[in-house]
C-alpha cells in the first residue's frame, strides 16, 4: 500500500539523522512517569505557558476561558476554534453539530473524559448537549491526539473533540467543595447547577454535579429575506433539561483509576424555518425528547519502568423521540432506542528511551431499536486493532499509527445487512523543531481514515440504503508553530501557529432524490478541500491589568467534485461552506474584575451547489459581538463570583442555517458560590 | 397596445436581467413568433424549507424568458412561499398552490400581481368549475392517531372564502371536473407501501351538492395524477409501489364511472392535448445513478400508445430527470423542464411539433407546474 511506503520514507529519515539525545521534556512518557503522584496528567495541566506539547500543535481552551466566551454549551466554546464550522439552528436547543476543515460532522469524533460518545444511528453528535458547567476543558485536535497510549478508537476519527470534566481538586486541608452556580437570563433562560467533591480518602475522591436548565425560547427576529420587514418572535422553542454526574477518582500503586455515571434529560420543541405562511401563522409544533445515560470507567497504570497500560469500558442507553402532532403534517412519532458496549485495552511499551510502541485493541457493539417496522433493527460490531510509535529526539518527533477496523452488521428485517468492512488506516505526524533555542516549529501529518455509513444511511425505511460503501477522508496539513514566554515587563508571551491542509473525501455519502418525494443515499460526491489556519495569542501586562488575546483566522476553498452531469455545480464551493471565517477573544484582568469582549465572524456562504449570488441562494457574512463583565469578592470566608454577560451586543440579525434566524442581542447574569 | 406591452416587456426583463447575473446571457435568444397563446407560466417548486419557489414566464411575442417573475412583479412581497405544488389560470385569475406554506397564492393571470392569499393547509392540487376553486389537501382528520384522511375545499374565487369542504380518501393528489363531477386521485403517499388504489368521485350538482358520491377502486395503488380528455374520459396514473407494483394508467368513463383499461407503461408524468396523450416514464438506476426515461404518445381514442418517441432530435441524451410536460394545443409545441437533481436551477425545453428542440432556457429548482396565459382580448383601451 502507497500508505505505507510514506511511513517508511518517514522513519528512515529520522534513523540517518542519528540525533539521538535524551529529550525527556518533550517526551510525554517520561513526564507522567514522573508526575503519578499528582491526580491529573501532565499533559492535561493547563499553565499560562504553551496550551499544548503535541507534535501538531492543539487548540484548547480551559476552564476560565470558558467561562469567558457568553457559552452554555460546549458547541458555543467549540465555535471559536480555527477550521470549525459550527451548524446551529438557533435558540438555547436544537441540534448542534460541528463540522471540522468541511470533512463532514460524521468524521468528527467527540470524547468525553477520554472515551468516545457514539451515536451509530446518526454519526454525529450533537455538542448542544454538553454543559460548560462540569467540563474543565475542551481540546481539538487535527486528525488525532498526538500520543501513542490510546484506546484504537481515538485513532478512528478524522478529527477529535475532547471534553474533560472538572475534576475534584482540594486544597490543603479541605475534604469538601461545594460550588453552587444560578445562571438567569434572555428567552426565559433558568438554569442553576451545583458541584460537590469530597475527598473520601487520601486515595479516593468523588464528584457529583446537577445542573437543571428551562428556556422559552422565544426571542425576537427580522427575517432575513428581502421585503418581509416585520419582527416576529420564534416560536416553539421551548427547551428543558437536567443532568447528572457522578464520579469517582482513586489512585493506585503507579497508577489511577476513575468510574463515571452521566445522565442526560432533554425535553425541546423544535423551532421550524421561517418560511413564508398564511398571516404568518406557525406551523411548527414537533417535539424532541433525548435520554442519554452512560456509566464508563478507566484506569491506568504504570506497571513496569517500560510498560504501561491503559483500559477502559464503557456501556451507553439512549433513548430519542421525535414527535410531530401537527395535524397539517404527516403525523410522525419516532422513538429510538439505542445501546453501545465498549471495552479498550492499551499497552505502552519503551523500547528505547527515545523509542516508544504502543499496541491497542477495542470492541464495540451497536444495537438499535425503534417503535416503527418501516425501520430494520440493526446490531454492528467493531473491532479496532491499533499499532502506534513514537519516536522522540532533541529536535525531531515523530508519530505513526496503523489502524485495521473490522465491522460486522446484522438486521432483523427488512432488508440484507451492510457487508462486513475491513480497512486498513495509517497516519504520521512530525515535527522538527528549526531553531535551536528557540520553539519554532515546522509540523506536518497525514492522515487516512474512513467513516462507516450511519444506521440511518444503511437501514432507514426507502431513504437508507444498505450498499453503501464507507466513506473516506485523506489529510494532509503542513504549518509552523512558534511559542516564547518573555522576561520582558509587558509582553509576557506570544502563541502563533499557522496550518496549511488539503483534504480529500472520497465516496462521500450524499442524499440523492431517485423520485421527487423520494431521496436516498449514495456514494457520490467527491470533495477537495485546500484550507489555511491561522492562531495567535498573546498575554500583555500593562500596570496591573493582565491583557489576553487570542485570534483564529480560517480561510477555506472546498471544491465540489460531484455529478459531471451538473456542470453548473461541479467544480464549485460547497454549500454552507464560508471561504473566510475568524475570532477574536480578549481578556482582560484588574485586581479581582474580568472584562471579555468576544468577535466571531462568518464569511458569506451559498445555500446551493451552484454558488447562485442572489439573495434566496446565499446567506450574508455576519459578525457578532459579545461582551461580559465578572467580579469575584469573597463574603465572610465564601467566594463568590457574579457577572453580566451580552451577546450580540450590536443586535445583528443573522443566520447560520438558512431560513433559521438567530437570536439578535440577549444578555445572562450568573451568580456562582464556593464554599 | 401590442407595441406598449411588447416594450414594456421588454424593459423589465432587461431591468431584470441587470440586476439579476444568473442568467446566462449566452443563451441564445428565442425567436418571436405570433400564437394565439401569449405565454407559459413555469412554477418552479423551489427546495423544501428553502421559501424559493418561484415563477417564470415566457412570452411568444417577445420571445422573452424571465425568471423571477413573481419578484419581479412584485417587489414588496418576500417571493411565493415555499413548495409550489400546482398552477392554474382561472378566468382573469392564476391560483399558485404553495404546499408547505399552506396557503393557495391568487394573482392577477395578465400581470402575475398578488391579488390575495386563501388558507389550505397541506395543499396539494387546484381545479375550478361554475365559479369554484376546487383544492385538494392532506390535513384532514386523524383516525386512530395514525393514519389521515384528507379532503377537498371548495373555495369561492370572488371573495376567496372556503365555503364548503369534504373528506375524502388518503392524501388526495389530482382533481378533474367533468360533467358536474369532481373526481379526486387518492395515493395514500403517507401510508406507503399500503398506497391507495381509489378514485373519489363528488357531485358539483345535485342536492345536497359537495359529497363523496361514489368510491372507484383502480387495480393499480398510488394514484397520483388524473386528468379529463375531450371524450369524457378520465386517465388516471397510479405510480405502484416503486418496487414490485409498476406505473400504470386507468381509463375510467365519466359516462358511468365504470373503467375502461388499464395500460401497464413505464409513466411518471403526461399531458393530454387534442387526440394525444404525451407521457415520460423515469426510473432511477441505483447502479449507475442515473435516471432511465422513455418517452410516448398514446393515442386517447384508440387508447393504445402510438409513439415511443416525443423528441426526434437527440436532446433527450440532454435531460437528466424530466419533471414536467405540458403540450400548446395551438401550435404543437411540447415544453419539457427538467429537474436535473431537484437542488440546481432546471432546465426546461421547447420542442416543435415535429419533436425537434426550439430553445431551452435555465429555470428556478424544480420547474414541474404549467399554465398556459392565453391572448387577452381587448376591445378597448
Amino acid at each position: 500500500m502507497p500508505e505505507f511506503q510514506v511511513v517508511g520514507r518517514f522513519s528512515g529519515y529520522l534513523f540517518c539523522k542519528r540525533t539521538i539525545v535524551l529529550s525527556l521534556l518533550v517526551c510525554g512518557f517520561a513526564a507522567l512517569h514522573s508526575q503519578n503522584d499528582t491526580i491529573r496528567h501532565l499533559e492535561d495541566v493547563t499553565v499560562t505557558a504553551r496550551q499544548n506539547r503535541s507534535v501538531v500543535p492543539a487548540q484548547r481552551l480551559t476552564g476560565e476561558q470558558l467561562e469567558n466566551l457568553n457559552a452554555l454549551s460546549v458547541a458555543d466554546a467549540v465555535r471559536t476554534f480555527a477550521g470549525v464550522q459550527v451548524k446551529d439552528y438557533g435558540g438555547v436547543g436544537g441540534l448542534k453539530t460541528v463540522n471540522i476543515r468541511e470533512i463532514g460532522s460524521q468524521h468528527a469524533g467527540v470524547f468525553y473524559d477520554g472515551i468516545a460518545v457514539g451515536d451509530a444511528q446518526n454519526g454525529i453528535v450533537d455538542l448542544g448537549k454538553f454543559s460548560l458547567d462540569n467540563i474543565d476543558f475542551v481540546s481539538l485536535y487535527n486528525g488525532q491526539q498526538n500520543k501513542i497510549l490510546l484506546p484504537a478508537r481515538d485513532f478512528a476519527s478524522a478529527n477529535t473533540i475532547y471534553m474533560t470534566s472538572k475534576m475534584p481538586d482540594f486544597q490543603e486541608n479541605k475534604k469538601t467543595n461545594l460550588k453552587i452556580a444560578l445562571r438567569y437570563g434572555s428567552f426565559g433562560l433558568v438554569n442553576p447547577s451545583a458541584n460537590w467533591q469530597q475527598k473520601l480518602s487520601e486515595n479516593l475522591y468523588s464528584s457529583f454535579n446537577f445542573e437543571y436548565l428551562h428556556a422559552n425560547g422565544r426571542y425576537k427576529f427580522r427575517h432575513a429575506d428581502s421585503g418581509l420587514d416585520t419582527v416576529m418572535t420564534r416560536q416553539n422553542g421551548n427547551i428543558e433539561t437536567f443532568r447528572a454526574e457522578g464520579g469517582l477518582f482513586g489512585k493506585i500503586k503507579n497508577g489511577k483509576w476513575n468510574a463515571k455515571l452521566f445522565y442526560y434529560d432533554r425535553w425541546q420543541q423544535i423551532p421550524g424555518a421561517i418560511i413564508r405562511t398564511f398571516e404568518y401563522k406557525n406551523y411548527n409544533h414537533e417535539q424532541q425528547w433525548d435520554k442519554n445515560f452512560f456509566v464508563q470507567t478507566s484506569a491506568t497504570k504504570q506497571v513496569t519502568e517500560k510498560y504501561k497500560l491503559l483500559l477502559n469500558a464503557k456501556y451507553a442507553n439512549d433513548f430519542m423521540r421525535y414527535y410531530n402532532p401537527d395535524t397539517t403534517s404527516i403525523l410522525i412519532d419516532n422513538s429510538f432506542y439505542q445501546q453501545e458496549f465498549y471495552v479498550s485495552l492499551a499497552q505502552q511499551y519503551t523500547i528505547l528511551d527515545f523509542w516508544n510502541v504502543s499496541f491497542s485493541a477495542d470492541y464495540q457493539r451497536n444495537i438499535l431499536n425503534s417503535n416503527k417496522t418501516a425501520i430494520a433493527s440493526p446490531t454492528r460490531q467493531v473491532e479496532f486493532l491499533n499499532l502506534s510509535t513514537s519516536l522522540n529526539f532533541e529536535r525531531c518527533q515523530v508519530l505513526a499509527n496503523v489502524l485495521a477496523t473490522f465491522s460486522q452488521e446484522k438486521v432483523q428485517r427488512l432488508v440484507p445487512a451492510a457487508k462486513d468492512r475491513q480497512q486498513l488506516s495509517p497516519a504520521v505526524f512530525a515535527k522538527y523543531k528549526l531553531l535551536r533555542k528557540t520553539d519554532f516549529n515546522l509540523h506536518a501529518f497525514y492522515k487516512h481514515i474512513f467513516r462507516l455509513p450511519t444506521f440511518n444511511e444503511l437501514y432507514y425505511g426507502d431513504y437508507g440504503n444498505y450498499n453503501l460503501k464507507p466513506e473516506l477522508a485523506i489529510q494532509y496539513d503542513i504549518g509552523l508553530d512558534f511559542f516564547k514566554n518573555f522576561d520582558k515587563k509587558t509582553l509576557k508571551n506570544l502563541q502563533f501557529n499557522i496550518d496549511g491542509y488539503f483534504n480529500q473525501v472520497k465516496n462521500k455519502i450524499v442524499a440523492y432524490p431517485v423520485r421527487p418525494s423520494q431521496w436516498t443515499v449514495l456514494n457520490f460526491d467527491k470533495v477537495h478541500i485546500f484550507g489555511v489556519d491561522v492562531r495567535g495569542q498573546n498575554t500583555l501586562e500593562i500596570a496591573q491589568i493582565t491583557l489576553n488575546s487570542t485570534l483564529a483566522y480560517t480561510l477555506s476553498n472546498t471544491v465540489n467534485l460531484a455529478d459531471k452531469r451538473i456542470t453548473t455545480k461541479y467544480g464549485k464551493q460547497l454549500p454552507y461552506s464560508p471561504r473566510h471565517s475568524a475570532t477574536v477573544l480578549l481578556n482582560a484582568n484588574y485586581k479581582n474584575w474580568s472584562v471579555n469582549y468576544n468577535i466571531t465572524y462568518a464569511g458569506m456562504r451559498y445555500t446551493t451547489a451552484e454558488n447562485i449570488n442572489s439573495e434566496k441562494e446565499k446567506i450574508n457574512a455576519w459578525t457578532t459581538n459579545d461582551i461580559s463583565v465578572f467580579n469575584r469578592f469573597a463574603i465572610k470566608k465564601i467566594n463568590c463570583k457574579a457577572g453580566i454577560e451580552i451577546s450580540n451586543i450590536f443586535n445583528r440579525q443573522y443566520e447560520i442555517v438558512k431560513n433559521y434566524p438567530m437570536p439578535r442581542r440577549n444578555a445572562k447574569i450568573t451568580l456562582t458560590v464556593s464554599l | 397596445m401590442n407595441i406598449k406591452k411588447k416594450i414594456t416587456l421588454s424593459m423589465v426583463a432587461l431591468a431584470f436581467f441587470a440586476c439579476n447575473p444568473n442568467d446566462d446571457p449566452q443563451e441564445p435568444i428565442i425567436t418571436p413568433e405570433q400564437s394565439e397563446i401569449a405565454g407559459l407560466y413555469v412554477l418552479c417548486e423551489g427546495s423544501w424549507h428553502g421559501n424559493n419557489s418561484s415563477l417564470a414566464y415566457f412570452e411568444y411575442e417577445t420571445g422573452n424568458f424571465v425568471n423571477n417573475y413573481f419578484e419581479l412583479k412584485n417587489p414588496a412581497m418576500s417571493g411565493l412561499g415555499d413548495t409550489g405544488n400546482d398552477l392554474k389560470i382561472y378566468g382573469s385569475k392564476m391560483y399558485a398552490v404553495m404546499n408547505t406554506s399552506n396557503l393557495v397564492e391568487i394573482m392577477d393571470a395578465q400581470t402575475a400581481q398578488h391579488i390575495a392569499t386563501v388558507e389550505v393547509p397541506n395543499c396539494r392540487s387546484i381545479a375550478f368549475d361554475g365559479g369554484f376553486a376546487y383544492v385538494s389537501s392532506f390535513a384532514g382528520a386523524v383516525y386512530g392517531n395514525t393514519k389521515q384522511k384528507g379532503y377537498v375545499a371548495k373555495i369561492d374565487t370572488v371573495n376567496y372564502q372556503t365555503v364548503k369542504t369534504v373528506e375524502v380518501d388518503y392524501q388526495p393528489e389530482e382533481l378533474a371536473v367533468v360533467g358536474g363531477k369532481l373526481y379526486v386521485a387518492n395515493s395514500g403517499g403517507y401510508n406507503g407501501p399500503d398506497y391507495s388504489n381509489t378514485v373519489s368521485v363528488i357531485n358539483l350538482i345535485g342536492l345536497p351538492d359537495f359529497n363523496v358520491i361514489k368510491t372507484i377502486t383502480l387495480p393499480n395503488i398510488n394514484i397520483t395524477k388524473i386528468r379529463a380528455d375531450k371524450n369524457g374520459m378520465l386517465w388516471a396514473m397510479a405510480n405502484g409501489n416503486y418496487d414490485d407494483l409498476l406505473p400504470s394508467l386507468t381509463v375510467i368513463n365519466s359516462q358511468n364511472d365504470q373503467i375502461v383499461t388499464t395500460l401497464d407503461m413505464n409513466i411518471s408524468n403526461f399531458d393530454i392535448c387534442g387526440d394525444s396523450l404525451y407521457f415520460y416514464g423515469s426510473v432511477f438506476n441505483m447502479t449507475t445513478y442515473e435516471y432511465e426515461v422513455s418517452y410516448g404518445i398514446v393515442d386517447i381514442n384508440s387508447q393504445q400508445q402510438i409513439a415511443s418517441k416525443i423528441i426526434t432530435d437527440g436532446t433527450e441524451a440532454q435531460i437528466v430527470a424530466p419533471y414536467g410536460i405540458i403540450v400548446n394545443p395551438r401550435n404543437g409545441d411540447t415544453f419539457i423542464s427538467d429537474a436535473l437533481d431537484y437542488s440546481a436551477q432546471g432546465k426546461i425545453y421547447c420542442f416543435d411539433k415535429s419533436g425537434v428542440k426550439k430553445w431551452e432556457r435555465t429555470t428556478g429548482i424544480s420547474p414541474a407546474h404549467f399554465a398556459f396565459l392565453e391572448k387577452k382580448i381587448i376591445i378597448n383601451n
